[in-house]
Parts: structure tokens; C-alpha cells; sequence
């Protein structure tokens, strides 16, 4: 398709704050607390803002790395042009995968989290597939949709879940943060290890990056939203502080929702039904963009039409959603999901910038030569 | 040629027909008359149809001028006809096509019996018959500003619009519709603000339609719209001159139909249905109030029964200890399910509502009255339903009747039904899926290639200046940047905007 035609398929900077902040607020913001705790105990806080220091640096990474390759529209492309084709190739299979993990693991936690909290007897093959129907619904309209359904998940959260977290500072003790530095700089950044996998989502900024008009202007609105999800965490991660002392948090398993449980007012109680049910508006953003991710992918590695692989995409998350069961099943697929995701943005892309910027240089003194 | 090639009905290619024929083709009805008259040595034809005519302007202008002045010509021929009778258009043809159109739009036809290639075709149409003369648009009412509706006539309609805008940039296209009605379509414009490629996708889609009787123009909009198995409208539908005027001033494209005393304005928006002219007429806070109120209402009249199916079904817990009380007093002796219960008492409601509809307006008042009040109370008393869903239902069914434009009322109606089963079936979270679904659907519908949640999405931020509030006339002066307009500003604003200082 030609420049001008695809135009109609844009859209401006401004929603790249929506694409990453919605991929990278999901659903560990429920329950990041107790891995923190486990690691740096009440100074977590310092922990997220290393992490988000660190995210800061890895989209402008991503978006030197576009600037540096030239005219590339994707990392599909960025990957062949550096690596050639065949190395190039594993790497796109690879990536292709991991959104599809990504897309199966959050989908699979939300419906573990309904389970427990609110239908404890209803099969797991219901929602997945409603979620997934609907997601067919989204990507079939294409890129601009999926991004409209980005704004949407975070507006209405932003407007009715975040007001409910403040509720709880009825009770805050705020002498929980002393001693402040309590832990050394290595439990920091263990801590900020743990908590890096919560920033992950602007990767998939490597497969829709064509698709945003004037890309490089973007950036600017890439790190707000990076440090907009900075700042939510911080303040989850100061009113659980404030709220749970270290020993209770540990036998929590999602503290943010027990928090939505805390606000009451005259006609309702037991917010985190409400909370729950409107997660749904931040949890399938990011399935509908992992999965337009991985069918993009494949169109542009094995150029499969969208319309075609979608089903196939889709049926497959299906099943692999009815294979895991228990806690320790989803927990272990969360790990390995988490741990690829960590590898992929902490080695990947510094790898890749390091390498694409060595590549550039070697190409000028050639060219000065 | 293939070889299935006989699958494919030849066309027979239609013989040209001669006005003699035509006449004789006419004949088959009784209204059709031919007169022969003599007048000072000539002979004339004179054909209409009795039905189409009026009477009286075809004996003032025709016959007596016919009968008088001929004698002044003593080799007629069909030109001098022009200078004979005094009508506004005459027109002087031999095209077979055209006069039968003619004859059937309420033209007469004079032939010369001594020359009957060419003829002459006079407008003796009766416009105005057995159409109503006025609207106070009642569908569409508002306590303040003008009550003037359109009517079934597209001239009167026309002249409504012309009178308000008095511009020479209001441009009307005329274009015919329809194989057999042959109904004549106006697109209406304001040159200069409307943008061209707006315009093109229009006329282009206007030009596409093939059918054989345009009733109304919301055939048109159904035949239009982008995306037809969607339950929400895509265009507004209004009886009000002041809707349809500010839709043009704003960029919008106005489609007129004869014969239909609604005017299509588009590619319009999720918020133009639920503003009113009135919150135009009223301070803008107050009018800002009661659009919010409006907006409030439809929330209300989409969530409420599906809330309280959600929550008495599956998440009592969420009901405090004082409000339990009197919701398990009301409901003990339900013997339904929330679902049920629900159903039942909106089906009752949009009975009663399509009844009302159908009834005189006199029946359909005792109608109302007599079910919402004794079916109702008698209902609640039979243990069918709670008190508190009576109360829902009917407070919902209200809020759905705030929104201006018919059509969209409808939808919120309709689309209350799958969020209800939403519910039933998972809960709070089915509402939430349902909603998802709304927005996705939202964001995917267009309106003649246009956004249709503009400006929420795609945001823009300057155009929220005139949707969920209607701010001040101040900062209006902008057209909604949305439509595209080639020329941004209504009015100076700066001029409005002046401010004084404190005691000047």
C-alpha cells in the first residue's frame, strides 16, 4: 500500500501516552506489592523510581534505534536490515511469541482474579472466550480501534477505579516509610528488578511504531506516559505502604484489591466488585494490542493477511487458556511471560542500540574512508 | 461473451416512443383529459391530468388567454405561446421523455393541431394540495425559541431554510431518487465552510442509491449510512429549522426529501443527539445543566436495570446492612429471578410505550395512565415485582425519553435489553464487557467517513467547548474543527470577547 492511502490508518503522537500507558498498567498492579515487600520491604518506593528511571531510558532507546535505521517501519524490519535474514528472522519469530504469551498470561491472570473474587464455580472457557469474541471485534476494525479502546482504558479507570484507592488513607500510619534506606542499594535494584516487569508494555511501540504520524515526535508523549504510570505506582505503592504493615502484606495475594474493599458510602460496600468488573477496561486494551502485535508480526515475517491469522491467533489463546488451571500453572506461566518480557527490554534493546549505533559509526568512517 | 452468457436477460433497448403514443399510452386512466380547442381558426391540444392540476389556474391563465389573444397571431406557432399565456415557465420541447415527466409533475401540454412534433408544457401544478401548510414541531418540542417545522412540501422547506440564511453561499443541489416516485432530493450547503471531500462522499452516496419509492428521508438515512446493522443512528433526523440551520452553519450537509418533513443533517456525532436547540436559547449555564442532566439520564436508562440485576443476583454483598432491609421486604414475596423480574416490568414499559404510539393521541393518555399507575401498583401488589424495580424501571424509562432526537431514544431503549442478559449471565462484569463493547462499536462507526465519538475519539480537546457543556457564546465562536471546516470562525471573537475592566 502506498504512503498516502495508509495515511487514513494513523494516528497522531499524542495517543502513544494511551497505547503505553494502557499496555504497561495491567493487571500486576493488583499484586506487585508482596514481590516488592519480599525484596525492599517499606523503601519499595525507591524501587520504582529506578525502574522508571530505567523505562524512561529504554523508549529512548526504541526511538533512537528507529532514528539511527533510517526509514525502518517496524522491529521486523529493524531486525532483518541488522541482523540479515535468517538471524533476523528468529529474532521476529521470537518477539511474535512473546506477545502472544503476553496476550495468553494477562488474560489467564484477569480470569483467575474473577474466579477467586467473584465467580468461584464459572469455567474459565466463558470469559476467555467473550474477551477473546470481543477482541476479534476490535482488531478486525484495525489499529485505530484498538488504539480508541486505549483511551477508553484509561480514561474510565483513571476516573473511577484510581479515585477509590485513596479511601484507605482514612487508616495510613504514615511512620510505616521510617527508617527511610532501611535496605542497601542491592535490595533496591532486586527489588527494582521485580518491579521492571510491571513497566513492560512500550515494547510492543516496536510493532505500531509505522503506524503513529511523525513517529520521533511521539517520543515526547512515550516518556509521559511512562511517567504517568510512574506515578500511579507510587501512589499505590505509598498508600499500601501506609496502609499494611510489611508482615500483612505478605499474606496478601492481590493488596491493591483488598484497598478497593476499604471505601464505602451509603448505597454500596465491597468496592472491588466495582473495581473488578471496570478492570476489564484496562486488562483488554493490552490483550487487543498483544494480539494485533502478533498478527501484525506474522503479516510482516511470513506476509499471513491479518484477516486470516486473527481466528487462528485467537482460537489458539483460547485453548491455551483452558490448559492452565491451578495457581502454580498460571503463576509459573506468569514467571517464564515476565522473565522474557525482563531479558527482552533490559538485554534486547540496549544490545540493539549499542549495536545499531556501533553500525552507524562503522558506516560513517567507512563512508569517511 | 461467456458461455452462460444466456443466463444474462438481454436489455431490450426502448423503442422511442412518439407523443402520440405517449397520449395514447396516458388514456388508460381516467384523470388523464385531452381537449380539443378552436379559437380563431386554430386548433389546439390542450392534456393534463385532472389529479395534478389546479383547476383555476388552468381556466385564469390558460383557457382565457387562449380563447382571447390567439386571434392576435395569425400564424400561430408554438413559440407564440410563450407571449400568450401569462405563466411563469413554459417551456417548448420534443422530447418524449421530458413531456412525460412533465405530465406526470402536473404540467398541461399544448400541441398545435397543425404542427404536433413540438409542444408546449405549462406548470398548472397544485403544490399545496392535500399537504399541510404547517408544522409546530411537536416531535421535537422546545418551551423557548421559534416553533417553526418543516413540512411535506420541499418548496416550503426550501423557502424556510433561504429565509435564515441569507447568504449567497447557501447553494441547494436538486437531484431525483427513486424509479418510480422520481422524488426530487435536495442537498443543501453552505459553500465556503462545508469541506469538499465531505461534500463529494454526499453527493456521491446520494447519486448511488437505487430505489423505487423514496416515502421519507429516513429511507435515505438508512440507505446512507455507513454502517446499516448498527442499532445507532448515523445521521440526525429533524423536523426543527434551527437544528438543520445550525448543522449548515457548523460544516454539516443537509439532505431534503420530498414529501418528508425531516431533514437529514450529517456526518454527525454521538453528541449531536443529545443537545437541544434549547440549550442554545437558555444561558449557557443553565443550558450546560440540563445536557449534562440529559447525558446523566441516558447513563441512567442504559445501567440501571442491568445494575440492579448484576448486584441482586450475583453481588448482594455490595448492598449495606440498611439498605438490605427494605430491599428484602420489597422482594420476599418475588417468586422471579432479578432477570425476570426485569424483563417483565420493561417489557410492561415498552408496551405501553408502543401502544401509546400507535393510539389517538386522547386514548393513548388514558392509555398511559391507566398502565402506568394501576399496572404498576397492581403489579407490585400481585408480588410480580419489587417495589424498588418499579421504581428503577420507570425512573430509567423516563431518563430515556430526555434524549431530543427520536431515533437515538430508540436506541437507548434497545440496546438496555443485551445489557440486562450481560448481566444475568456474568454479573457486574458482563457490564462491563457489554460496555466495552458499546465503546468498540462506538469507535469503529463513521458517519459519511466521519469519526462518530469525535471529539472523544479522536480527541480534540478545543471542540469540547460544545458537547458535554454548552460553554459561552464567547467561546464558541469556533466551528468544531472535526468537520473540517475551510473557514474556522462564526463570528469575530474578539469583538465578543472584549472585556471591560472593573467600573468602565
Amino acid at each position: 500500500m502506498n504512503q498516502p492511502e495508509r495515511e487514513r490508518f494513523f494516528v497522531s503522537p499524542f495517543f502513544v501516552f494511551f497505547t503505553i500507558h494502557c499496555a504497561q498498567v495491567g493487571i500486576g498492579v493488583l499484586s506487585f506489592q508482596r514481590q516488592l515487600n519480599e525484596k525492599v520491604g517499606h523503601d519499595g518506593w525507591m524501587s520504582v523510581i529506578v525502574a522508571g528511571v530505567a523505562s524512561h531510558l529504554l523508549i529512548w532507546m526504541i526511538y533512537k534505534i528507529f532514528h539511527l535505521s533510517g526509514n525502518s517501519e517496524d522491529v521486523i524490519q529493524l531486525n532483518v536490515q541488522y541482523f540479515g535474514k535468517w538471524i533476523g528472522n528468529v529474532f521476529n519469530i521470537g518477539l511474535v511469541i512473546y506477545f502472544f504469551l503476553l496476550a495468553l498470561i494477562v488474560l489467564r491472570l484477569y480470569i483467575e482474579v474473577i474466579q477467586v473474587w467473584m465467580f468461584p464455580l464459572m469455567g474459565t472457557w466463558q470469559f476467555s472466550l467473550i474477551l477473546l469474541l470481543l477482541t476479534y471485534y476490535t482488531v478486525s476494525g484495525g489499529f485505530r480501534t484498538v488504539v480508541g479502546l486505549c483511551l477508553w482504558g484509561v480514561v474510565i479507570p483513571l476516573l473511577t477505579i484510581f479515585p477509590m484507592l485513596f479511601f484507605p488513607l482514612e487508616y495510613a500510619h504514615y511512620r510505616n516509610f521510617l527508617p527511610i534506606f532501611d535496605h542497601s542499594a542491592i535490595d533496591i535494584l532486586k527489588g527494582a528488578k521485580e518491579i521492571t516487569v510491571e513497566y513492560l508494555g512500550f515494547e510492543m511501540l516496536f510493532m505500531y511504531y509505522s503506524f503513529i504520524k511523525n513517529g520521533q515526535q511521539s517520543q515526547k508523549w512515550a516518556q509521559w506516559a511512562n511517567g504517568f504510570t510512574m506515578f500511579i505506582y507510587l501512589v499505590v505503592i505509598f498508600i499500601s505502604t501506609v496502609f499494611y504493615n510489611e508482615e500483612q502484606v505478605k499474606h496478601i495475594i492481590w493488596p491493591t484489591l483488598t484497598l478497593g474493599k476499604i471505601p464505602e458510602i451509603p448505597f454500596i460496600e465491597r468496592m472491588e466488585y466495582i473495581i473488578i468488573s471496570i478492570y476489564v477496561l484496562v486488562v483488554f486494551p493490552i490483550i487487543c494490542l498483544a494480539v494485533w502485535s502478533v498478527t501484525r508480526g506474522l503479516k510482516r515475517i511470513i506476509s499471513l493477511q491479518q484477516r486470516l491469522s486473527l481466528p487462528f491467533v485467537l482460537i489458539t489463546i483460547f485453548v491455551a487458556s483452558l490448559l492452565f488451571n491451578t495457581r502454580e500453572e498460571i503463576d509459573k506461566l506468569g514467571k517464564i511471560v515476565s522473565m522474557i518480557g525482563f531479558y527482552l527490554v533490559v538485554g534486547y534493546i540496549p544490545a540493539f542500540y549499542v549495536y545499531a549505533s556501533f553500525m552507524k559509526r562503522f558506516k560513517w568512517k567507512a563512508s569517511m574512508k | 461473451m461467456s458461455i452462460f452468457s444466456f443466463f444474462l436477460k438481454r436489455r431490450k433497448p426502448n423503442k422511442p416512443k412518439t407523443i402520440a403514443q405517449l397520449l395514447q399510452e396516458l388514456k388508460r386512466s381516467s384523470d388523464f383529459v385531452t381537449l380539443e380547442l378552436q379559437g380563431s381558426g386554430h386548433r389546439f391540444l390542450l392534456s393534463y391530468f385532472d389529479s395534478l392540476i389546479d383547476p383555476k389556474l388552468l381556466q385564469q391563465q390558460v383557457l382565457c388567454h387562449l380563447q382571447r389573444d390567439v386571434s392576435n397571431y395569425p400564424s400561430l406557432s408554438v413559440r407564440d405561446l410563450q407571449r400568450i399565456i401569462p405563466v411563469q415557465r413554459i417551456e417548448i420541447t420534443s422530447d418524449v421523455q421530458t413531456v412525460e415527466m412533465k405530465l406526470l409533475r402536473g404540467f398541461a401540454l399544448i400541441q398545435l393541431k397543425h404542427d404536433d412534433s413540438c409542444c408546449a408544457l405549462i406548470n398548472l401544478a397544485s403544490d399545496h394540495l392535500g399537504l399541510r401548510q404547517n408544522n409546530d414541531s411537536e416531535n421535537e418540542f422546545s418551551v423557548v425559541g421559534p416553533k417553526v417545522g418543516f413540512v411535506e412540501n420541499i418548496g416550503t422547506n426550501l423557502h424556510l431554510l433561504r429565509r435564515q440564511v441569507a447568504t449567497p453561499n447557501l447553494v441547494f443541489r436538486e437531484l431525483t431518487i427513486g424509479t418510480m416516485s422520481k422524488t426530487k432530493v435536495v442537498i443543501a450547503y453552505i459553500d465556503g465552510i462545508v469541506h469538499e471531500q465531505t461534500l463529494e462522499t454526499v453527493m456521491q452516496r446520494v447519486n448511488d442509491i437505487e430505489f423505487d419509492i423514496v416515502f421519507d428521508t429516513s429511507l435515505l438515512d438508512q440507505l446512507l449510512s455507513d454502517n446499516s446493522s448498527s442499532p445507532f443512528p448515523s445521521f440526525v433526523s429533524t423536523e426543527r429549522v434551527d437544528r438543520v440551520v445550525y448543522a449548515l452553519v457548523g460544516g454539516q450537509v443537509a439532505i431534503l426529501a420530498d414529501g418528508s418533513p425531516y431533514v437529514i443533517t450529517g456526518p454527525s456525532t454521538l453528541f449531536d443527539f443529545f443537545t437541544s436547540p434549547e440549550d442554545y436559547y437558555l444561558p449557557w449555564v443553565l443550558g450546560s445543566f440540563f445536557r449534562l442532566i440529559r447525558m446523566f439520564g441516558v447513563m441512567f436508562s442504559i445501567l440501571a436495570s442491568p445494575i440492579y440485576v448484576a448486584v441482586l443476583t450475583y453481588h448482594y454483598e455490595m448492598i449495606p446492612k440498611d439498605l438490605l432491609g427494605p430491599i428484602i421486604f420489597s422482594r420476599s414475596n418475588v417468586p422471579f429471578s432479578p432477570t425476570l423480574e426485569v424483563l417483565f416490568l420493561e417489557i410492561t414499559i415498552e408496551l405501553l410505550r408502543e401502544a401509546g404510539a400507535r393510539l389517538p393521541t386522547k386514548v393513548a393518555q388514558t392509555l398511559g395512565i391507566v398502565g402506568g399507575i394501576v399496572i404498576g401498583q397492581a403489579s407490585v401488589e400481585a408480588a410480580l415485582t419489587s417495589n424498588i424495580l418499579l421504581i428503577i424501571v420507570s425512573l430509567a424509562a423516563l431518563a430515556s425519553f430526555t434524549t431530543p432526537i427520536f431515533k437515538m431514544s430508540n436506541t437507548i431503549r434497545f440496546i438496555r435489553f443485551p445489557i440486562i442478559f450481560f448481566a444475568s449471565f456474568w454479573g457486574g462484569v458482563g457490564i462491563a464487557f457489554a460496555i466495552c463493547l458499546l465503546l468498540i462499536h462506538l469507535g469503529r462507526l463513521q458517519s459519511f467517513g466521519n469519526p462518530y465519538l469525535v471529539p472523544l475519539y479522536p480527541l480534540r480537546i478545543k471542540d469540547f467547548a460544545d458537547s458535554f457543556i454548552r460553554s459561552s457564546y464567547r467561546l464558541t465562536a469556533k466551528r468544531p474543527s472535526y468537520l473540517r471546516p475551510r473557514t474556522f470562525w462564526r463570528y469575530d471573537p474578539n469583538k465578543a470577547k472584549q472585556k471591560k475592566d472593573i467600573d468602565e
